[in-house]
């Protein structure tokens, strides 16, 4: 978990540096930092053994809806 | 949005690497275990519907030239419906292209390295893609175009050999074929690989002249492809021995043997995969990162795709081993590809028509 938290940060210093170095708009950095925080999100739940299961849940869904 | 043309031999050589993907290594060993020495027959049935879906999203297309199927969502219901139904087809390309990391992966796993961490493969094969998105798709084409001959000779070379092994007896298996109740159960392969191609809504708009031809030419020769190795399976390993492989024609490279100098071919086809898979992950990643792009309109693909690699490696990890995510495919697949690749579609060539004819009145009113 600690080292997923350093890549996390690592990723983000190494991202905002590279974008603040183009002209990029505050909506592009949003987006960086709204996407990785999203996969790191998913990588913590696989870590922590309770992962966020997008198929189980599609897969439930089919199942009572249709 | 960027400025593309893609010729229609690179569109065709897209088409059929991205169908040939990794259902060649996946479908046989379903496909025969379902529908027994019917499996080709049932390929062929799957093809033609591939085909006529094609039409469809041709037709969408060609009602909105140089509009993508994220831009046609939101000129055709709005900015928040079509912003909603966009954001599903983002779900869909990320789904896509985690399924495929997770696919090669496995194999990769299984196969040929089976103490490396599933998670090493899927993160350096998405960082390459990722590149490879940033670059654009002229680039991913050319490579396709570049590898296509590369990836089909030697292919078909060592299966060609391998036909002394074909046994007609092996068509012999004492099964009762009920067409309708065989199409139901294996609606898998309608679904994997032919309905995952709606994704090359995205790239139409970069396609040139004769779009029409090479995308259908494309799921025809892949069809034909496909078909062909599914019945050299049968030929050569049996139904029996197919349908409890997960990987059969790699099982045929791995056993052929040719004048005693040529043998275990497998390693060919371990990197012949490698390559398509990495092409076939290329284009559904730049799918999905042209989609996020194109939604918030954001120039830089660059900044969408390396944080892409995060969800996605994360993503191909959700299924605990490759029963499960076989399983995943037989049950629910057909029914949820159905919404991204008819439904969706239906309904956007209802509202457009609707539209048309409500603007076409006003008109008539006002004049």
């Amino acid at each position: 978990m600690t080292l997923l938290i350093l890549l996390y940060i690592f990723f983000h210093i190494g991202g905002f540096w590279i974008l603040r170095a183009s002209p990029s708009q505050k909506k592009e950095m949003g987006l960086f930092f709204g996407l990785t925080t999203l996969g790191a999100v998913l990588w913590g739940s696989i870590i922590l053994r309770h992962p966020l299961d997008v198929n189980k849940a599609i897969g439930w869904m089919l199942s009572h809806w249709l | 949005m960027e400025q593309a043309n893609l010729s229609g031999w690179q569109l065709f050589n897209l088409t059929l690497v991205f169908i040939i993907g990794t259902s060649f290594i996946l479908l046989p060993g379903s496909l025969i275990a379902d529908a027994k020495q019917y499996g080709w027959l049932v390929f062929i049935w799957a093809f033609l519907y591939g085909i006529i879906l094609g039409g469809l999203w041709l037709y969408l297309s060609s009602k909105f030239p140089g509009l993508s199927i994220v831009q046609i969502a939101v000129q055709v219901l709005g900015k928040w419906a079509g912003g909603f139904v966009s954001l599903l087809y983002v779900l869909f390309f990320i789904q896509i292209a985690s399924w495929v990391t997770r696919n090669m992966s496995d194999f990769m796993h299984i196969n040929v390295m089976p103490r490396t961490p599933l998670s090493v493969f899927n993160i350096m094969i998405l960082a390459v893609c990722a590149y490879a998105v940033v670059k654009g798709i002229e680039s991913i084409a050319m490579v396709c175009e570049l590898l296509s001959l590369l990836l089909t000779l030697p292919f078909w070379i060592p299966f060609s050999i391998m036909i002394q092994e074909w046994d007609w007896q092996n068509f012999n298996v004492p099964y009762v074929f009920h067409p309708w109740e065989t199409f139901l159960n294996t609606r898998y392969a309608l679904a994997f690989p032919f309905m995952e191609t709606v994704s090359f809504m995205m790239i139409f708009p970069f396609a040139g002249r004769r779009l029409n031809l090479a995308f259908l030419s494309g799921i025809g020769f892949a069809g034909i492809n496909l078909t062909l190795s599914i019945l050299f399976t049968i030929g050569v390993l049996g139904v029996e021995r197919a349908s409890h492989l997960i990987y059969p024609i790699f099982i045929i490279f791995r056993e052929m043997e040719f004048t005693n100098f040529i043998e275990h071919l497998e390693s060919v086809l371990s990197i012949n995969i490698l390559l398509i898979v990495c092409i076939k992950l290329s284009l559904l990643f730049y799918c999905a990162v042209l989609a996020i792009c194109q939604l918030f309109e954001v120039k830089e693909r660059g900044v969408v795709a390396y944080p892409l690699i995060w969800i996605i490696s994360a993503y191909a990890l959700f299924f605990k081993n490759i029963v499960e995510n076989v399983n995943w495919v037989k049950m629910y697949l057909f029914n949820y590809y159905a919404l991204y690749a008819i439904v969706i579609p239906a309904v956007l060539i209802i509202c457009a028509r609707m539209r048309k004819k409500g603007r076409f009145r006003k008109r008539e009113t006002a004049t």
